[in-house]
């Protein structure tokens, strides 16, 4: 079903930029909240054929598509499980599938896209073009597909508590020796979103965050006009295992912070978590962009509220390595220099017990301070390759692709 | 011998420098918005209760144990359930059993905090000519009412 305009009777569409619902076959612009369309009315009405059920199958390894037939120009339209929105194949107009939005199944906010395709390409090309090792063929990338998707997504309040040991080294005297520190406490978190979509992994989904929560209007069908939409699929344990996890990655912080010694690490804890049972059911807005590079598929992400730009990307591998190797043997030769001058006075000088305590806390800090500028120049380079392929991730993909229109 | 380690104290320096300079700025340049919601976004403070430092290895088992505790989830529903919205009866029932504070203002649905008192009731009537309990927040727990909603 899709909302008409009462003065021509064409499908309209919400525009981002002007907030409002347009028709693009005689230009008049609505709110969505003044709009009062009979389609609201079949909200509950609908009823749909599952494909597994004519195809008189139960296998779940086949995905069950829905087919509805639409009431503007008698096409069918597919859509899979949880698709709320999608497009009509035939006419283009947006379709909303209303039994899927009725009664306790529907969402109560919704934060309507104020970011629109044009300006999120433009961001995602601004943000790319930036990249000093992203390769030319893919700052110069041509769209696949750019889709705007409403995520379902669960607004969930919870109770948290946790009793952690910390190891960490302190100093004792000359040297320093392991100790273990303990740290309980409880915590609440407020209005923590959480993706309520099975298909899209947490990991992307929450690199779309901050989302500004106060911009969230009540629900209203009309903002889904033109773009594809998710409902919720996930259960109980869904929502808790993924709240368990922010909330003790904040615990975890908070308690680190609170430690005085070095190479902190939480080694034991026993995390319990209570999430209240009125959840927030919201759809928050997100632009999926697509390119193909060397074959593979990429996915960007642009949040649809705030222009956030969400992926990684392949490098320039010739000239990472060769800038890497070229600044080392350069740093290299300079270093060794002044090591080969400096060396023979430090190891010359009087060999009484303080000064060789000297020297072997100078060489230990030295070997100290390689292996910090090894392990974080490698864990910076492993965090990019991670996210490069959740970037290259085919679920997503699919997530995003897989849909009519 | 001291030409060796000042090479291998050299080539450890200047490496170790290339890499962290050039793992800095490929994360800069390819890695494009890897962070999310930090603690300040979701009021998530933490109330420490115990607090043991400079513990042997034999105690930290210990130290979980006393002060580790299970928050009682008593009345959540199963795991393998589809999270959905509560009924208006569940969350009238499940009202009764919270004690109140934040609501959804009349305008546009958002919560926001306007007393600590239980207005729930007074809020509830003015906003049933919509029908429903389209944008009930669930009502705040705690007694700390800085920590305002979205």
């Amino acid at each position: 079903m899709a909302t008409l305009c009462k003065n021509c009777g064409y499908a309209l569409v919400f525009d981002p930029a002007q907030q409002k619902l347009v028709c693009s076959a005689c230009g008049s612009t609505f709110f969505a909240q003044e709009v009062e369309s009979e389609a609201k009315q079949y909200r509950e009405g609908l009823d749909a054929e599952s494909l597994n059920k004519i195809n008189g199958t139960d296998d779940k390894d086949l995905m069950d598509c829905y087919v509805y037939s639409r009431s503007e120009c008698g096409g069918e339209i597919i859509v899979n499980g949880t698709e709320a929105s999608t497009t009509c194949v035939y006419c283009g107009n947006p379709n909303i599938v209303f039994s899927r939005i009725a009664k306790q199944k529907c969402p109560e906010f919704i934060m309507p896209f104020s970011v629109t395709k044009e300006r999120a390409i433009g961001l995602a090309r601004e943000r790319i073009r930036r990249g000093f090792f992203i390769p030319r063929e893919i700052k110069n990338f041509s769209i696949d597909c750019c889709r705007g998707i409403y995520l379902p997504y669960w607004i969930v309040n919870a109770e948290f508590h946790d009793a952690v040991v910390i190891q960490g080294e302190v100093k004792q005297g000359k040297s320093s020796v392991t100790r273990y520190f303990g740290r309980a406490g409880s915590m609440k978190l407020k209005n923590l979103p959480l993706d309520a979509s099975r298909a899209l992994s947490d990991e992307s989904s929450a690199k779309l965050e901050p989302f500004v929560l106060r911009d969230l209007k009540t629900f209203d069908e009309d903002y889904l006009a033109g773009f594809y939409s998710n409902v919720s699929d996930v259960t109980y344990s869904d929502i808790s295992s993924a709240a368990l996890l922010r909330a003790q990655e904040y615990f975890n912080n908070e308690a680190l912070n609170d430690v005085s010694a070095s190479s902190k690490k939480v080694i034991s804890s026993l995390p319990s978590l209570k999430l209240d049972n009125d959840m927030i059911y919201a759809m928050l807005p997100a632009w999926f962009i697509t390119f193909k590079y060397k074959g593979k598929p990429n996915t960007i992400l642009v949040n649809g509220e705030t222009g956030k730009v969400v992926g990684a990307l392949p490098w320039k591998k010739p000239l990472f390595y060769g800038l890497l190797i070229g600044l080392g043997i350069i740093v290299t030769v300079a270093c060794f220099f002044v090591f080969r001058e400096t060396l023979p006075v430090f190891f010359s000088g009087r060999r009484s017990s303080s000064s060789s305590n000297n020297r072997g806390k100078l060489i230990g800090l030295l070997v100290v301070g390689i292996i910090a500028l090894f392990s974080t120049g490698i864990r910076k380079v492993v965090r990019v390759i991670k996210n490069i392929k959740l970037t290259q991730d085919k679920a997503m993909f699919n997530f995003m692709k897989k849909r009519q229109g | 011998m001291i030409d060796i380690l000042a090479f291998l104290f050299a080539s450890g320096v200047g490496f170790g420098l290339s890499c962290w300079i050039f793992g800095t700025l490929l994360d800069k340049s390819n890695n494009m918005g890897d962070y999310k919601g930090g603690n300040g976004d979701y009021n998530a403070y933490v109330n420490f209760t115990a607090r043991r430092d400079k513990m042997d290895k034999s105690e930290y088992s210990s130290f979980i144990y006393m002060h580790g505790k299970r928050i009682d989830t008593g009345d959540a529903p199963k795991g393998t359930d589809l999270v959905r919205r509560l009924t208006p009866e569940e969350l009238a029932r499940y009202k009764k059993t919270v004690p109140t504070g934040e609501f959804s203002s009349e305008k546009n649905g958002i919560a926001s905090k306007k007393s600590f008192v239980d207005e729930f009731e007074k809020w509830e009537a003015e906003n049933s000519r919509y029908g429903d309990l389209k944008g009930v927040f669930k009502p705040v727990k705690e007694e700390d009412g800085d920590r305002a909603g979205f």
